[in-house]
């Protein structure tokens, strides 16, 4: 979604080119490396703001019972007006078998293949049932969605969800909605290098603030999917615009290659040459 | 709310998102029971499942039932 940066900066100066895909999920091209989710906003038009100032493309929605007695609607078609395309997930399933129905529902509901899969094994936690979450995964792999599975920040599970053909992979930070940040850097960055660069890794969960978004893709992350650290912000919109920023600074810097870091002091400027002055001591 | 109140004679039922609802006439379809529960099955965004299976929504009007089904109606609601 266009937005006009706080700084004046015109859109696309400080993003990657807008046409430019920098993110691929299956058949799915997307120009943001932010997915932003929709739920805890105080209003609808709160949302709609954090959303444009975080450049969000994708977003996501769950998948719930209708409510007989509210107004039909809810969220999908204010997202559809504004041009957002819809993620739905399986959040708060427990089995394979609820994850899968819910794909299904959703996949009818929406009218699209893509899945953000949860399978999480209890709601202290929210933390996922990777048994489940293997099973359900393969299952909705095999009927031809689009996958984006939720996953524990566990390298071998990680590897194994994009061995079934997951279109991404998204290891968690820390606890959903807990905004801890990485608890764990190192997690993440063995799964960066277990998990084939052909499948994006999405940071899903945990980032609680700017300088966590830009840590997770210096890691070499594909994208984020940011929900809580937005819409729980004192001012979302402006949250959601530094998380846009900081997900495209940490990129940059993954791109460009960081500087090593030598134990010692290394000068920048040359050695030979200097003064030397005898100080009479 | 119960489709069939004012019925003489109890119609099957059914259990509609965990509640339980009487079918508005025997062998109603799911577009029948829906238009009953005040939910108008041409609108876009819903989806149904009929004991864990999901009906089409082109199929809703031809799709009977008989009492006794688990019936599921979803649609999209904020979250992350």
């Amino acid at each position: 979604m266009p937005a006009t940066l706080e700084d004046g900066t015109a859109e696309g100066e400080t993003a990657l080119a807008d046409e430019e895909a920098v993110l691929t999920f299956g058949s799915h091209a997307f120009s943001a490396r932010l997915l932003v989710g929709s739920g805890g906003y105080a209003s609808p038009q709160v949302m709609l703001d954090a959303l444009q100032a975080a450049g969000a493309e994708l977003v996501t929605v769950s998948i719930r019972r209708n409510n007989l007695d509210a107004d039909a609607g809810g969220p999908l078609s204010l997202l559809r007006e504004h041009g957002y395309r819809v993620l739905p997930n399986t959040a708060g399933c427990f089995t394979a078998k609820e994850a899968v129905l819910t794909a299904r529902l959703a996949r009818e509901a929406l009218d699209t293949d893509l899945v953000k899969l949860e399978v999480i094994g209890d709601d202290e936690t929210l933390l996922p049932d990777t048994e489940q979450l293997l099973k359900a995964a393969d299952e909705l792999v095999e009927e031809g969605f689009t996958v984006l599975s939720y996953a524990n920040d566990d390298p071998i599970v990680c590897r194994k969800l994009a061995r079934v053909g997951c279109a991404a992979v998204m290891p968690g930070g820390a606890p959903i909605g807990s905004g801890q940040g990485l608890l764990n850097p190192y997690n993440p960055r063995l799964i960066r290098e277990e998990v084939p660069a052909e499948t994006p890794l999405i940071v899903d969960a945990g980032i609680g603030t700017a300088s966590d978004a830009a840590q997770a893709m210096e890691l070499g992350y594909d994208g984020l999917l940011v929900n809580t650290a937005i819409s729980g912000a004192k001012h979302p919109e402006k949250m959601a615009r530094a998380m846009r920023r900081a997900t495209e600074a940490g990129r940059g810097a993954f791109e460009a290659g960081r500087t090593p870091r030598p134990r010692y002091a290394q000068a920048s400027s040359p050695t030979e040459g200097r003064l030397t002055v005898e100080d009479g001591r | 709310m119960n489709a069939s109140e004012t019925a003489d004679t109890p119609t099957p039922r059914v259990t509609v998102n965990g509640e339980e609802e009487h079918l508005p006439e025997e062998g109603a379809s799911v577009a029948t029971l829906l238009r009953a529960l005040d939910v108008d099955p041409e609108q876009s965004g819903l989806a149904v499942a009929v004991d864990d299976h999901v009906v089409r929504q082109q199929d809703w009007g031809a799709t009977a039932l008989s009492g006794g089904e688990r019936i599921e109606l979803i649609a999209a609601q904020q979250g992350g």
